[in-house]
């Protein structure tokens, strides 16, 4: 066949040549009538005549004017047609049969496209560590590459499913369904990751009204495909095909399982991810410190700032308990876990709990450290806590504090003529060693006077001109007594401030400061000004 | 954090370089670990700090943490040539006694501390074990 187009050449060989060719071949004079063709011509066009004009297949007829190569379909079957111009001007046609390589290529054409669209959703699911967002990127890519309407539902607990549904106009809606999975054929199955039910042994007709969306119409085919988690089912997913759409093939229903294979595992992942941020999270919230006020006429501020390396967070606290009827005063505790992440954070929680529920010792520091350093002791690790303790009580326009370190930087005591002083309390960590000291001291506040309890967080914190010096007690001491007289808000943020100039973009750890300060208050005398008056809290 | 070893017949010793913190305290608590268990007759540990760099709270803990194991064990615990920043993180935390007295495995007071038993030894370090009533 190869060498058959070139034989026309020598003229009188051509009649055999077409006769005997092993493909069609049709002989078109310069009319564009038919002047010859062989059987397997006569075979495939049985309405072609010697004699008359090529009429069919149209696509041939169409190009006989020109001899170039043409292609279409005869039937069922398609077909190259080859031209061979003669020298009489007439124009001999092979037809060669292309519809093995056709489907060929059609099949890899669609493999490519199955591929390029596993990778795409595989890309688009992965981009998010969202659920939701996975549920709906789900949802819509199904639509968009595998059916007419899709539905991602959660396995879950409760009594109602969660599901993302993507219509046929591709708009995405999200709902909770109060209905058992079994009123879906296969969905439960589905739901526990047990194989795919075969679209055609799910009877559309039983669908309930939940799972088609609304304007859809009657719905044609139905496929509901697990989507395997990691480990655990994620899910499943329900495809849908309206009547005039052709039923699922096999090999859709196998992309549609490879599809849901990527889609649960991103699913999975995104579960995953959601519980240990929920875990993270409770525990974060747990760790924030409150919000202060002022409490029975004393000023009280915090500030908490946590370090921007999210591994490093967790050790600082602090916590202001208001008198109750166990305790009398006010109890502010101040302190600094060693280590970070989860392991300080579940430390910081537990010695934090600790305190609270020993507040009616808080009478006596030195027994209350006792108490927490035995709770806190563990055969296990050396972890340990440093903290400092403030009772705090108001004396008339005075405040009146015991203060006790635990191992924690004293308290820096802020006198209203810039003095700074630290308190004269030490002791041991809390935590770790069997046996603890503590040494207790007695400071009064006079009004404006402010006690401010740090963590090392301030001290330890580099940065300055050489990026890498310590902040220090001496410029936090200096800090302060720029801090004299300042309510306890303005005190904290002065210290913020500072030592945030001095961190400037660095590293740090967390960075805790909170002060206690007498109030000047405005003394609300009666008009004649010979009554005590009051003092505003 | 870096360490060097010198051994005499019953005493291991490392001597410490650079900083103790959060990143280099598990390396130090692995290498004393691996010469303890190198010598398995020493009764002796001296951690040289005399080129010590920063300590931090981790730092802190894994020092209390190696003096626990070594007293479990039986092994004395020394830390030599503390430097001032050593010795002010010591001195406020109030471990300073605790880690330099000599062979102070027991709480003191306890029952069992005189008697120095193994026994004794291992209820000190529980958290439900016999403890002063007050100190």
């Amino acid at each position: 066949m190869t060498s058959s187009p070139a034989r026309p050449r020598t003229g009188a060989v051509s009649t055999v040549s077409v006769a005997s060719a092993p493909c069609p071949v049709v002989v078109l004079d310069a009319d564009g009538n038919i002047a010859e063709l062989n059987d397997a011509a006569g075979a495939l066009l049985p309405a072609a005549r010697v004699g008359q004009p090529l009429s069919f297949p149209a696509w041939l007829a169409a190009g006989r004017t020109r001899p170039v190569p043409v292609s279409g379909e005869v039937g069922d079957r398609s077909f190259s047609a080859q031209p061979s111009v003669l020298a009489d001007g007439r124009t001999v046609w092979w037809l060669l049969d292309e519809t093995a390589h056709r489907s060929a290529v059609a099949e890899l054409a669609a493999e490519r496209g199955r591929t390029r669209f596993l990778a795409e959703a595989s890309a688009a699911l992965l981009a998010s560590l969202n659920l939701d967002r996975c549920m709906e990127v789900t949802a819509r890519l199904a639509t968009e590459h595998l059916a007419d309407a899709a539905l991602v539902i959660s396995p879950t607990a409760g009594r109602s499913l969660p599901v993302v549904a993507c219509d046929h106009r591709r708009e995405l809606r999200r709902s909770t369904v109060s209905e058992a999975p079994e009123s879906v054929p296969g969905l439960a199955e589905a739901l526990r990751g047990f194989p795919p039910v075969p679209s055609r042994w799910i009877d559309p007709a039983t669908a309930p009204d939940w799972l088609i969306p609304a304007g859809f119409g009657e719905v044609g085919s139905l496929v509901i495909t697990p989507l395997p988690g990691l480990g655990v089912p994620a899910g499943a997913l329900v495809l849908l095909r309206r009547a005039q759409q052709d039923a699922f093939t096999e090999a859709e229903e196998s992309l549609a399982g490879l599809f849901a294979a990527r889609a649960g595992a991103a699913m999975s992942a995104a579960r995953l991810y959601a519980e240990q941020n929920s875990i993270s999270e409770t525990l974060m919230r747990e760790l924030l410190p409150p919000t202060l006020r002022q409490v029975e006429g004393v000023e009280f501020a915090g500030g908490y700032r946590a370090s921007r390396d999210t591994e490093r967070i967790g050790g600082d606290f602090y916590d202001v308990h208001p008198p109750a009827e166990d305790s009398p005063e006010t109890l502010v505790v101040l302190g600094d876990v060693a280590g970070k992440g989860l392991e300080a954070a579940v430390l910081t929680g537990k010695i934090r709990n600790t305190l609270h529920a020993l507040l009616p010792m808080a009478d006596d520091h030195a027994r209350m450290l006792r108490l927490v350093n035995n709770a806190m002791r563990t055969s296990h690790h050396t972890r340990f806590a440093t903290l400092v303790m403030a009772s705090v009580r108001r004396e008339e326009r005075e405040v009146a504090l015991r203060l006790t370190s635990a191992g924690h930087p004293a308290p820096l005591i802020i006198r209203r003529d810039g003095t700074v002083v630290e308190a004269d309390t030490g002791g041991t960590l809390i935590g770790v060693l069997p046996a603890i000291t503590s040494r207790t001291a007695q400071v009064r506040l006079a009004p404006g006077e402010t006690c401010l309890l740090f963590t090392d967080g301030v001290t330890e914190a580099r940065g300055g001109p050489l990026g890498d010096t310590m902040f220090g007690d001496q410029r936090l001491k200096r800090a302060a007594a720029e801090c004299a007289g300042m309510p306890a808000q303005a005190v904290v943020e002065r210290i913020q401030m500072v030592t945030s100039q001095w961190i400037g973009g660095g590293r740090h750890d967390d960075i805790a400061v909170l002060a206690i300060t007498a109030p000047r208050g405005a003394h609300l005398s009666a008009v004649d000004g010979a009554t005590r008056g009051r003092y505003t809290a | 954090m870096t360490t060097s070893f010198g051994t005499g017949l019953h005493a291991v010793r490392l001597a410490l370089t650079g900083d103790l913190d959060y990143d280099t305290c598990g390396e130090l608590l692995q290498r004393v670990r691996t010469a303890l268990d190198d010598r398995a007759g020493a009764d002796e540990l001296r951690l040289d700090c005399a080129e010590l760099g920063t300590v931090d709270s981790m730092g802190l803990s894994t020092l209390l943490q190696i003096h626990r194991s070594a007293c479990r064990d039986g092994i004395a615990f020394h830390l030599d040539d503390i430097g001032p920043a050593l010795r002010r993180l010591l001195e406020l935390t109030g471990t300073y006694e605790y880690l330099t007295a000599p062979r102070q495995c027991e709480p003191p007071g306890t029952q069992e501390g005189a008697a120095a038993t193994g026994a004794g030894r291992a209820a000190a370090d529980r958290p439900g074990g016999p403890r002063p009533a007050g100190a």
